[in-house]
């Protein structure tokens, strides 16, 4: 044997291992969190109940029912549209971990993106998982793309054309906030909007809430964004939440920005559309070291810095933006949405208890919430 | 998309075999590790995992 084919086969072997030891990293990132139904949870379906031909896709993510035998509203709350923006899944789990509903009705997707959790941004250096310490153990949670997995869907074209004839680019057609009212033909990312949009259209959902997060350097965040027909009860949701110290802008959904949730849940179905959006570092374009403490914590250095140029749209320090204040802006904003649906809408009522407020999430920090691991 | 990743995945599977083969006949070591680089993704994607 050659010499140079002897160093081929070794350099082979050499793949091989690198190959294997990566592949387990991905796989890794394909199993599914551990979410535990708490005392409100009445029943778990999945999203192929409502669109069956999502059944055996990765995509088919489950859906969590917090019902009471009272007669109220129905109020959806997604989170997980963006698996980069940690506190939108993680309001939603806290909601299915502790949330009793004693009139009415909650139904909450924690991760509507199931296949952008199974993978990262490459080049962003972002986290893998989300550690919390709790009583009884660690509590573990992906962090994934803003995407479809392209495992799922591929290619991309260069330029995504969406249902309505707009031009967008070309990694937007993995973007589920891109893709509503979806399209049952449509590409894996539409269908799953598509399936979404059927929980919102047959559980007749009063009031949907599509949680998110944006970087500090993007204007629209601490915001509210609703459609026209929520325009009253998120106005005065915004009121509301000024006099408990939590400020947030009001925007109204524009018109002719089509595919996103506060334009197209409201436009195609009779549900009052809302998104709320908090403050997220480590998805920013300015941020430094990129670390699963970043996304907990947000204290980073450079976020401080542009703060002091002015460069921001949110206030920012060295204490950063910490997962509790981001979940607890959340779920405060949702409680208040909620309390005002029912002032404006009796009929509409949701009542339940168990979530903490904004002052005790502070206090207790996001992990004490966490139900024990089985 | 079935029939699409199929025939992706024939042209990875070629690919990949005519830079393995390439590697076998290549006399310069630099451009052997050159080749391991483009094998790695090439063999990931084949199966699907990344």
């Amino acid at each position: 044997m050659k010499k140079n084919e002897k160093i081929a086969i070794f350099l082979l072997v050499f793949a091989a291992i690198i190959i294997t030891a990566s592949a387990f990293e991905f796989i890794d990132q394909w199993k599914d969190d551990v979410i535990i139904g708490g005392p409100g949870v009445t029943r778990i379906a999945q999203l192929s109940d409502y669109f069956p031909e999502l059944k055996g896709e990765y995509c088919d993510t489950a859906i969590y029912f917090l019902e009471s035998d009272e007669p109220g509203g129905t109020v959806f709350v997604l989170g997980g549209t963006h698996p980069n923006e940690p506190s939108s899944m993680l309001s939603a789990v806290l909601l299915i971990e502790n949330a009793v509903v004693t009139r009415g009705r909650i139904i909450v997707i924690p991760q509507a993106n199931l296949s952008g959790y199974s993978h990262n941004d490459p080049q962003e250096a972002s986290p893998r998982k989300l550690h919390f310490k709790t009583a009884s153990g660690v509590r573990v949670f992906r962090y994934g793309s803003r995407a479809t997995n392209p495992i799922h869907q591929w290619p991309d074209p260069d330029i995504y054309i969406n249902q309505f004839g707009q031009s967008l680019s070309g990694s937007e057609t993995r973007n589920l906030n891109r893709g509503y009212p979806g399209d049952p033909k449509g590409n894996y990312t539409e269908r799953i909007c598509y399936g979404i949009m059927e929980v919102i259209r047959k559980e007749a959902a009063d009031l949907s809430v599509d949680l998110h997060e944006a970087s500090p350097e993007y204007p629209v965040i601490n915001a509210i964004v609703a459609h026209e027909r929520a325009i009253d009860l998120a106005s005065i949701a915004v009121l509301d939440l000024q006099m408990e110290d939590l400020n947030y802008n009001l925007e109204i959904s524009p018109p002719s920005f089509r595919g996103l949730t506060h334009r197209e849940w409201g436009d195609y179905s009779d549900t009052m559309a809302i998104l709320m959006e908090t403050a997220n570092a480590s998805q920013g374009r300015i941020r430094g070291r990129t670390d699963e403490a970043l996304a907990l914590t947000g204290k980073d250095k450079m976020y401080v810095k542009a703060a002091e140029l002015g460069r921001l749209y949110v206030p920012y320090d060295e204490n950063g933006h910490p997962i509790e204040e981001r979940v607890g802006r959340h779920l405060a904003a949702l409680n208040v949405l909620i309390v005002n649906m029912g002032m404006l809408f009796p009929e509409k009522t949701v009542e339940y208890y168990g979530i903490p407020s904004y002052g005790e999430l502070m206090e207790q920090g996001y992990a004490n919430y966490l139900l024990a691991a089985q | 998309m079935l029939i699409i990743t199929f025939i992706y995945r024939l042209i990875i599977l070629f690919f990949t075999v005519l830079v393995v083969r390439d590697m076998f006949k290549e006399k310069d070591i630099w451009n052997q590790l050159t080749s391991v680089l483009v094998i790695i993704p090439f063999v990931l994607r084949l199966f699907m995992v990344k």
